[in-house]
Parts: C-alpha cells; sequence; structure tokens
C-alpha cells in the first residue's frame, strides 16, 4: 500500500540521515586544531616518547581512514570508546546521564506541551480579547527570556524552598524507595519548570498560530452552521487540523531539546547529559563529546521519523 | 405560506479605526414553504452577508438589526443562542464549491453523520444507514462514504456537502454559491439536483449566486441586490422580460448568450463604497438613465406589478406618463 511505502521511505530515510552523520561526526572532530593529548602533553618533562606512546594507546598514530573504519565497528557494537577523562567506557556514562536527563527533560516537555495547547487555544478562540492578550503577552515575554536567566531567577527565588541542584539528598540514608522517589521529584521541581517555562512560550505562539489559521477555515463555518457548540467545533474540527503544523514544531524541537538544556543542567548541577557535554568540552574528553553529538543527532532523527509517522496518522492526505 | 421572512435586515460590520461597513441595508425577502428563489448580485453586495445572518454565522465584529422570522418565531430575538437549536434541523446550508467546506482529515460518511447525532434524529447503526442514503440520495455510491474528501472530484465534493445539509431534513436550505468553481457540466447537474431534490422533498431552497442564468433556470422568483439592498425582485419571467431597474437590465445584458450574437457588455465603474454614506440612488454613478432626482434622493423599493417590486424613480417617472421604463 501507499501508506506502508511512506513508512519505508521514511525509515530508510531517517537511517541514511544518521549514517551521514555519524561519518561527519568522526571528522568534524579530527578537523579541529589540538588533538587529545595536546593537553596532557603541556604538563612539564612531558618527553616526546609520552606524547607518541599516549597517542598509540589511543590509537591516534594511524591514519584517518583506518580510524574511522575502527570508529564504525566500535559503534556498531556498541563500543563508544574510553573516555580520556576517567578511562571508563563512554557508553557507561552516557547511558547513565541519559536516564538521568530523560525524566526531567520530559516532566517539563509534556508540562509545557499542555499549558501550551490549552493557552494556545484559548487565546486563539478569543482572539483580540483579554485572555488572548495575556496569555499571548506572557508567552512571548517567557519565549524571549533566555534560559539560564529564568533558571537562575527561580533559584533565587526558591532555593531554601526547594533543592537548589543535584538530583537527590546527599545525606539522606537508608530511605525507602518512595521516600528516593519523593526526594528526586523535589530535585526535579526547579530545573523541569524551567525547562516548561522556556518551552511554553514557544508552544503557545505556535498553536495559536495555528489554530487561528484553522478557525479560518471554511470546515469551521460549516462545523458552527451544523450546530455544533463552540467546544465541539475546536475540538472534533479545528484542533486536529491545528495539530499539523503543530505536531512538526514540537518534534522537531523536541529532538532539539535534549542537548539544548546545557544550561539548565548546568544552573541546577543536573548530572545529565548537557552537563556531560559541556564537561567534555572543557576536558577535551573527545570520544564523550563524540558520544554526545552522536546521542543528539540521532534523537534530532529519530523525532522527526516520528513526527513524519505522527502526520500519517494524523492527515490522510500525506500517503498522497 | 410564509416560512422565511427576512425583514428590515441591517449587517454593520466594525472596521479598524472605527469606522463601519454597512454592508446588507434594509433587505426585505420573504420565501413561501416549497418555493425556490434566488439572491443575485455581483461579489461584495451582501448576499452572503444576509444569508450567513441567517444562519447567525456573522464574525463578532459584525452587528445586525431587523428580523429574521422562521415560522413566525424570530431567530434574532436573543442573538445567536435563539438561532443554534434551528441550525441544520431547520435550516441547513450548502457552501461555496470552490470553499474547503469539508474536514479534510475526517471521512465524507463521518462528516455528514455528525449533525444526525447531534441533532438525535438516528444514533449508531441507523445514523450510518441514514448517511448511505443520503449519499445515494444526491447520486454517490454510500461505500463512497469511507472516504475523504481529497479523494472526491469537485463535483462530488459539492454533492457531499448537499447530502450534508439535508441530513436532519431541513425545511430550508440555503446555498451560497453552489456551483461556483465547478465546471459547467457539472454545473448543470448539481443544479438539476438541487432543483429535484427540493421537488422531491419539498424543500425551500435560496439559492445566492452572481450567475444570472443559473437562477433564470432554477428559481421562479428572484431579488436582485446591490450595494446592500434589494433593487429589484419579482419572478424570474417578468424580472427577464420587463426589468424595472437599470441594473437589472445590464446584468442580463452583461450575460452571453449561445450564439453569440448580441455584444456582452459590462457595466462601467464600481458599487459605491460602503464605509461611508451614500447620496441619493447607490446606483447613480454607473446608471446610464440617471437624472437629477437620483443625485439627492435614494429611491424605495416599489411594486410596479402585482408581485414585481423595484427600487428607480423611473418607474414614477413612467408611471406619470404612463409607460415602460426602456
Amino acid at each position: 500500500m501507499k501508506r506502508g511505502d511512506y513508512v519505508v521511505k521514511r525509515v530508510v530515510f531517517a537511517l541514511i540521515t544518521i549514517f551521514v552523520a555519524i561519518t561527519l561526526n568522526f571528522f568534524l572532530f579530527r578537523v579541529l586544531p589540538g588533538s587529545a593529548v595536546t593537553n596532557i602533553a603541556r604538563v612539564p618533562h612531558a618527553s616526546p616518547q609520552l606524547i607518541h606512546s599516549l597517542e598509540r594507546e589511543f590509537g591516534l598514530d594511524k591514519p584517518k581512514w583506518e580510524q574511522y573504519l575502527l570508529y564504525l565497528d566500535n559503534l556498531a557494537h556498541g563500543n563508544l570508546g574510553i573516555s580520556f577523562a576517567d578511562q571508563q567506557p563512554v557508553s557507561q556514562h552516557i547511558r547513565q546521564d541519559l536516564a538521568n536527563t530523560i525524566p526531567m527533560l520530559s516532566l517539563g516537555t509534556v508540562v509545557a506541551i499542555l499549558m501550551g495547547l490549552v493557552s494556545g487555544v484559548v487565546a486563539a478562540w478569543r482572539r483580540g480579547g483579554l485572555g488572548d492578550y495575556a496569555s499571548s503577552g506572557v508567552a512571548l515575554f517567557l519565549y524571549s527570556f533566555p534560559t539560564q536567566w529564568l533558571g537562575l531567577m527561580l533559584l533565587i527565588f526558591f532555593a531554601g524552598l526547594l533543592p537548589a541542584g543535584g538530583m537527590s539528598n546527599p545525606f539522606a540514608f537508608n530511605q525507602t524507595y518512595v521516600q528516593h522517589l519523593e526526594d528526586l521529584l523535589r530535585h526535579m521541581i526547579l530545573p523541569s519548570l524551567t525547562v516548561a517555562l522556556t518551552l511554553y512560550g514557544g508552544y503557545t505562539l505556535i498553536v495559536r498560530s495555528a489554530m487561528l489559521e484553522t478557525l479560518g477555515e471554511d470546515y469551521v463555518l460549516t462545523a458552527r452552521a451544523k450546530g455544533l457548540s463552540n467546544w465541539a467545533v475546536i475540538r472534533r474540527h479545528a484542533l486536529r487540523n491545528a495539530m499539523l503544523p503543530t505536531v512538526t514544531l514540537i518534534a522537531l524541537g523536541l529532538g532539539s531539546i535534549v542537548g539544548g538544556f546545557i544550561l539548565v543542567e548546568v544552573v541546577f548541577s543536573w548530572p545529565g547529559i548537557g552537563q556531560a557535554a559541556y564537561e567534555a568540552v572543557v576536558q577535551r574528553d573527545y570520544p564523550m563529546l563524540q558520544a554526545v553529538f552522536l546521542v543528539l543527532t540521532i534523537s534530532v532523527v529519530l523525532f522527526n521519523l516520528l513526527a513524519d509517522l505522527l502526520y500519517l496518522k494524523l492527515d490522510p492526505r500525506v500517503s498522497e | 405560506m410564509t416560512l422565511l421572512a427576512i425583514e428590515q435586515l441591517n449587517v454593520w460590520f466594525d472596521l479598524d479605526g472605527g469606522r463601519q461597513l454597512h454592508a446588507v441595508r434594509g433587505v426585505d425577502l420573504s420565501l413561501d414553504a416549497g418555493e425556490r428563489v434566488g439572491l443575485v448580485g455581483e461579489s461584495g453586495c451582501g448576499k452572503s452577508t444576509t444569508v450567513l445572518a441567517v444562519m447567525g454565522l456573522l464574525p463578532p465584529n459584525a452587528s445586525v438589526s431587523g428580523r429574521i422570522l422562521l415560522d413566525g418565531k424570530d431567530l434574532l430575538e436573543q442573538g445567536e443562542r435563539s438561532m443554534v437549536p434551528h441550525r441544520w434541523r431547520d435550516v441547513a446550508m450548502v457552501f461555496q464549491g470552490a470553499m474547503n467546506a469539508l474536514n479534510p482529515v475526517r471521512t465524507v460518511g463521518d462528516q455528514i453523520r455528525e449533525p444526525i447525532e447531534l441533532h438525535g434524529i438516528a444514533t449508531g447503526e441507523r445514523a450510518q444507514a441514514r448517511v448511505g442514503e443520503l449519499l445515494e440520495l444526491v447520486g454517490i455510491p454510500a461505500t463512497a462514504g469511507a472516504r475523504y474528501p481529497h479523494e472526491f472530484s469537485g463535483g462530488m465534493r459539492q454533492r457531499a456537502s448537499i447530502a450534508m445539509a439535508l441530513a436532519c431534513k431541513p425545511k430550508v436550505l440555503l446555498a451560497d454559491e453552489p456551483t461556483t468553481a465547478l465546471d459547467v457540466m457539472v454545473q448543470a447537474q448539481i443544479l438539476q439536483l438541487l432543483m429535484s431534490l427540493s421537488d422531491e422533498l419539498g424543500l425551500t431552497l435560496l439559492l445566492v449566486t452572481h450567475d444570472l442564468p443559473v437562477v433564470a433556470q432554477t428559481c421562479g422568483r428572484a431579488a436582485v441586490m446591490y450595494a446592500g439592498q434589494i433593487v429589484e425582485s419579482g419572478p424570474i419571467d417578468e424580472l427577464f422580460h420587463d426589468p424595472r431597474h437599470p441594473y437589472t437590465r445590464l446584468l442580463f445584458a452583461a450575460t452571453p448568450d449561445l450564439v453569440g450574437t448580441d455584444e456582452v457588455v459590462s457595466i462601467p465603474g464600481a458599487p459605491p463604497p460602503l464605509d461611508r454614506p451614500i447620496q441619493g440612488c447607490p446606483f447613480q454613478p454607473r446608471c446610464p438613465a440617471a437624472f437629477d432626482r437620483c443625485l439627492q434622493e435614494d429611491p424605495a423599493l416599489r411594486p410596479v406589478s402585482a408581485f414585481h417590486r423595484a427600487a428607480c424613480h423611473l418607474n414614477e417617472v413612467a408611471a406619470g406618463m404612463g409607460r415602460g421604463v426602456r
């Protein structure tokens, strides 16, 4: 069927994109000036022999194409290399970082999407009214705030009331599972709120403009003529069509939030993938940074794929 | 018996900068049960606004005065609230062919079924069966209900809109440019369908169009609108053979005929802007027969024969001299 073709095409396209990204990811780090050993070699008494043996240890003495093949081979086996910073496998780090980041970001994102949907719909329905001015005004305000500033403000106002950083109380011992979860949630509130507020503004504006467009469509007039209540017109006719552009934009945004919240994680000392990226840059920890980039590109591609597949579900015209 | 009566309908739109556009200016129109009436005029003359006012579907910046009586009950009495229970149950509407009147992401059958269930006509399988009947009534196979609007041709989509409009067995059907943007063959089929349906179901039809021949083919009576007013109304034969307003006469002259012997005339000029007061007769600047009185005084819609009315000073002059305007 046509729809099956569409799915296959999208998936193949996503895989190719990921492969290209992996390749670029490899070469990007190789063309940067300086190598991993530059920093280590800067220590006093670093002899050329030491530098050379370090290069050999990390495989940096081999030709680039051989390094590339090695990289692909390792990647295929889930081996992302050894961190230059602490000699531990990068894949372990990444797994832990993702496990820390995903719940915090998901909470923030889900809240932002729900709030953005509601206030966007209200603003569009009450276009030009008080509700519209209030909700669009707040949205524009939040949308234009720098994330780290918003985070700092929340930190200033709520630190003390809520934990100011980290994921758990380091002084709590012998917690039950429920206590641990509660502690984690309390730590999550501020960073998640920062994420939610940052995204909320953008989502409200997207939903509002998409709704305004659909509310002007003729089928909405037809729906009203049929005698449907305002709510039914929105729910059954306007919202689903307004979701088409919204889904794409949200999915595109979702791909980048995995990496886009380095600032939030640094402000709140959240040991997630953003924090890891920041530390890897500071320490010139190539394998780690490479892995972080890989995760980010793959998540962007996967969310795009998700958007395409959702589109198929939402819009019957897509497969044509 | 009068089923739908529009009395002294006025519609204003609030524009930016505190200006108001007087889109419909004192329209009177009545439809008897089972009658087919045409409402004709060029774009922007207020014909669609009149129809939307009957449905209570005007945008929020519109204000309305006058009365719209359905079976003697005023639909404007309590604003939108008094209209809502009648929407689709008593008065249904077919929108312009070019319009995107069907929701692209829902199946056609689903959209026809929606008002059936909403107004409690039928539910479940009975509603589904009714959708099938309606589709077949307009000449579409019942199974096509499972398809989406983009899988339909323009003509089929318009048939589906008609089926949707008939879903709750309305008394009045308002058709706003139902054949615009359809090719001539399909146009003829749709008109034929509307006519046979109104005969079979005893449906009262108000056909809004800019296309005079369409009205001449379909309707028994017509009203011609210009600049928000009705300038002439009467039986279609009298309008055609004995137009009493220069605008009607020019409209007929502007219609190309099949043989192509007569030259097609266009009416020079444009209708007056409706966001400022109009001095005298609104058609006067474009009227070949205008005289000094037309500059001063807006002619009222007066009877020229038993069922025929026109708003032109020439008719009084002619009546005084005992002959028609020609």
